[in-house]
């Protein structure tokens, strides 16, 4: 990713001009919908938060400093997003009760590969956790965020976030040693 | 033998750690089997995640996320704007034509007015003697007449300039209302 060019970008999107917003979208959309993508477990789902945190960045540029990078920024548009619909919409998936596979209308090709398989084992093991250890392990080991970082993101106390995530990891690791991941 | 806390483990797993302390966990870690098996498990973990790849996006989202982008905004530069160029020439006439007029009809109602006297007019009004403030000459209610600008302007040219400008200033402000960005939403 060119960061001047992303600068200039970020400059003329702040002004209004939306073709300048168009190429920010094709630079970041794919981080951005595996971000939904991982949290929500589902394509389409995820597509639309892709869509509407895009479009709350393009309304909030404002509040935004276009002297700092877009992606973090966009990403964290997009948790938060994911993590709202997720404690208002969706079930809390105990891991008790076995691993869902992620809902995939129309799966590709690649999804009938061993290693699909695998990965999709993984992703369902992550979509099992509650939303606030999902949301921990998402900042952590995919944005990689640090520990003051996820506090302020997810505005919880430093310690919360500590044994939040040692638990997550706990319960992740274990459900993927049942799986013999 | 005391075992690893979860803060100390996270922190040793995410590398948070001075090296004091970092060197002080290894070497618990050297005679521990069971806090080593918990760390080898965590970093098997943080490699499963790592490979993770990721999901290729079957279809670009650029064209739905601009069609529901509010409309494109306007900004304009304002001093490029016409309509306040009119409006601040008009503001620079007016004051030069005003400040003569001004300045003239002030020396009128106060002729030689110096800081005694004009205590002495006033006085009524802090005795609340109400009767000699209304009977005061001074304060008798009379049209004016307009003085004579020092350029040789009279009264109705004046006047005819005021009405003017009056109506351009109205003209200014429909155009520049007219041209009033979109807010967007």
């Amino acid at each position: 990713m060119n960061i001047v060019n992303d600068r200039s970008l970020i400059k003329l999107a702040a002004q209004g001009d939306q073709d300048a917003f168009g190429e920010l979208v094709q630079l970041h959309q794919s981080a951005v919908f595996n971000i939904a993508y991982r949290m929500l477990g589902n394509r389409r789902d995820a597509e639309d938060a892709t869509q509407e945190a895009f479009i709350r960045a393009y309304n909030a540029f404002g509040k935004f400093d276009i002297k700092r990078p877009f992606r973090p920024w966009i990403k964290r548009i997009v948790t938060n997003l994911c993590l709202n619909q997720i404690k208002s919409h969706y079930p809390t998936l105990s891991l008790e009760n076995g691993l869902p596979l992620p809902k995939e209308p129309n799966p590709g090709p690649e999804a009938q590969t061993a290693k699909s398989e695998k990965d999709a084992e993984i992703r369902a093991a992550i979509l099992s956790l509650k939303p606030h250890y999902r949301a921990v392990i998402e900042l952590r080991h995919f944005q990689e965020l640090n520990y003051e970082e996820i506090a302020k993101s997810l505005d919880k106390p430093l310690s919360t976030i500590k044994s939040d995530l040692f638990r997550a990891r706990k319960m992740l690791a274990e459900k993927l040693k049942e799986l013999r991941l | 033998m005391k075992h690893l806390n979860e803060i100390e483990l996270n922190e040793y797993l995410d590398e948070m750690l001075d090296e004091a302390t970092k060197k002080k966990i290894e070497a618990h870690l050297s005679g521990c089997e069971e806090c080593r098996a918990k760390v080898v498990g965590f970093q098997a973990l943080f490699s499963t995640l790592d490979e993770l790849p990721e999901i290729p996006l079957r279809r670009d989202l650029t064209p739905n996320i601009l069609a529901n982008l509010p409309k494109p905004i306007r900004v304009p530069i304002l001093w490029r704007e016409p309509a306040f160029l009119l409006q601040s020439a008009l503001t620079i006439i007016l004051l030069a034509l005003g400040m003569p007029i001004l300045s003239a009809k002030m020396t009128s109602l106060l002729p030689a007015t110096s800081y005694t006297a004009l205590i002495e007019m006033l006085a009524p009004l802090y005795t609340w003697d109400f009767d000699t403030l209304f009977t005061m000459p001074e304060f008798a209610f009379s049209m004016p007449t307009l003085p004579t600008l020092p350029t040789g302007t009279d009264a109705n040219t004046l006047l005819m300039l005021l009405f003017s400008a009056a109506i351009l200033w109205g003209i200014g402000n429909y155009s520049l209302l007219r041209s009033k960005p979109e807010v967007r939403g």
